[in-house]
């Protein structure tokens, strides 16, 4: 999961894409260590544990869980992974900017 | 034999019972004096009495077991758990309503020996003991964790489960209890097969946030239902403040604007 994680993000690193972590390790020194070893470079929200505020808040029962927000915020893919995750990514990439070329285009 | 065929029969006949509210069906099956605190006092002596010694029995058969398997001695030549003599002994403190004989009891019936059919009697009679006389106890806290599991194939049916559930709920006057119990019954629900299990647990979980929000699960309750509901695709993603690992406070809506992968996870 977390190699292609990290291939997503390095693809991506110049284009308006951000991988956000909600982490629910229970060791803190433990998880530092391991994400300096896998290259972890995105953040993670630090949840203390699977019981954490916002895995309960967001009602999340198994890990990993994944959604995929357009740059508007809104909940567009649920539970996608690898390959899909991918494809989410780059239809939500290709609306924004051929949403930001029409808008180019009507100055 | 005639006092099995009769629990068997108040077993079916309870099986059998038309439905009506739990409360008042726990209520009709018992209905016995509360004993007097001496008498209480009494039972719970015994109890500590029994206990004690049992811890030592358990001791020195655990030591014989590890001597014989040492000794490379075939299974059969082990010695025998002492549960067959301490059974019979706490059975009876539990059906005198000892609670911690009662869990005891309820935690060592499948194993001591009874047909299926008796080890369920037994079940609906010692936890509705528990939870009508002693739902604010420490055994009843203990006692939950069996009961929560009760409504699968080889266990006490989920309508008797939930019975008991709805009994405790009433009888308890711990909120924490209260909320457990609420909690507990949809998985039970869901172990009956019941087509309307999902609207139900959504109806519990309202029930539960409503009624006992400041309980670890109302909070889960809560969670379930936002994702339900706000959290599908097409909603705007709730926003939510945090720290990361260092201890930065950042928001999920920092992120707007750009498209975002929320990942829940972890190395574990």
């Amino acid at each position: 999961m977390i190699p292609h994680e990290k291939t997503l993000v390095q693809r991506l690193k110049d284009k308006p894409f951000a991988l956000v972590g909600i982490n629910t390790d229970t060791d803190k020194d433990n998880y530092k260590k391991l994400a300096a070893q896998h290259g972890v470079t995105w953040r993670s929200s630090w949840q203390g544990g699977t019981s954490g505020p916002v895995c309960q808040e967001w009602g999340v029962r198994s890990y990993p869980t994944i959604y995929v927000l357009d740059h508007r915020g809104v909940i567009r893919f649920k539970g996608v992974r690898g390959k899909a995750m991918d494809q989410a990514v780059d239809q939500l990439l290709a609306e924004l900017e051929a949403e930001e070329k029409a808008k180019q285009g009507s100055k | 034999m005639q006092v099995t065929l009769l629990l068997l029969c108040l077993a079916l006949g309870q099986a059998t019972a038309p439905t009506q509210s739990a409360p008042q069906a726990s209520q009709s099956v018992s209905a016995p004096s509360v004993p007097s605190q001496a008498e209480r006092d009494r039972l719970q002596a015994a109890w500590k009495a029994n206990d004690a010694a049992m811890a030592e029995d358990y001791k020195v058969w655990r030591e014989a077991t590890q001597a014989a398997r040492a000794k490379g001695l075939p299974r059969e030549q082990w010695p025998a758990s002492p549960l067959a003599k301490w059974f019979p002994l706490n059975e009876q403190l539990a059906d005198q309503g000892q609670p911690d004989a009662l869990t005891w009891c309820l935690q060592q019936v499948s194993t001591s020996g009874r047909d299926l059919a008796a080890v369920l009697e037994c079940k609906s009679r010692w936890y509705q003991k528990l939870v009508s006389e002693h739902a604010d106890s420490a055994a009843m806290e203990v006692a939950f964790n069996y009961l929560r599991g009760e409504g699968g194939t080889g266990s006490l049916d989920a309508k008797r489960t939930l019975e008991l559930l709805d009994t405790l709920l009433a009888t308890t006057t711990r909120e924490a209890m209260k909320a457990r119990a609420l909690f507990a019954m949809p998985d039970v629900i869901a172990r009956a097969n019941d087509p309307e299990a999902a609207k139900k647990k959504l109806e519990l979980y309202e029930r539960l946030a409503k009624d006992y929000p400041n309980t670890p699960e109302a909070r889960r309750a809560r969670g379930v239902l936002n994702s339900e509901r706000n959290l599908s695709i097409g909603s705007l993603a709730p926003d939510f403040t945090t720290k990361d690992v260092d201890g930065v406070e950042f928001k999920l809506s920092d992120y707007r604007g750009k498209v975002v992968v929320l990942d829940f996870w972890g190395f574990w």
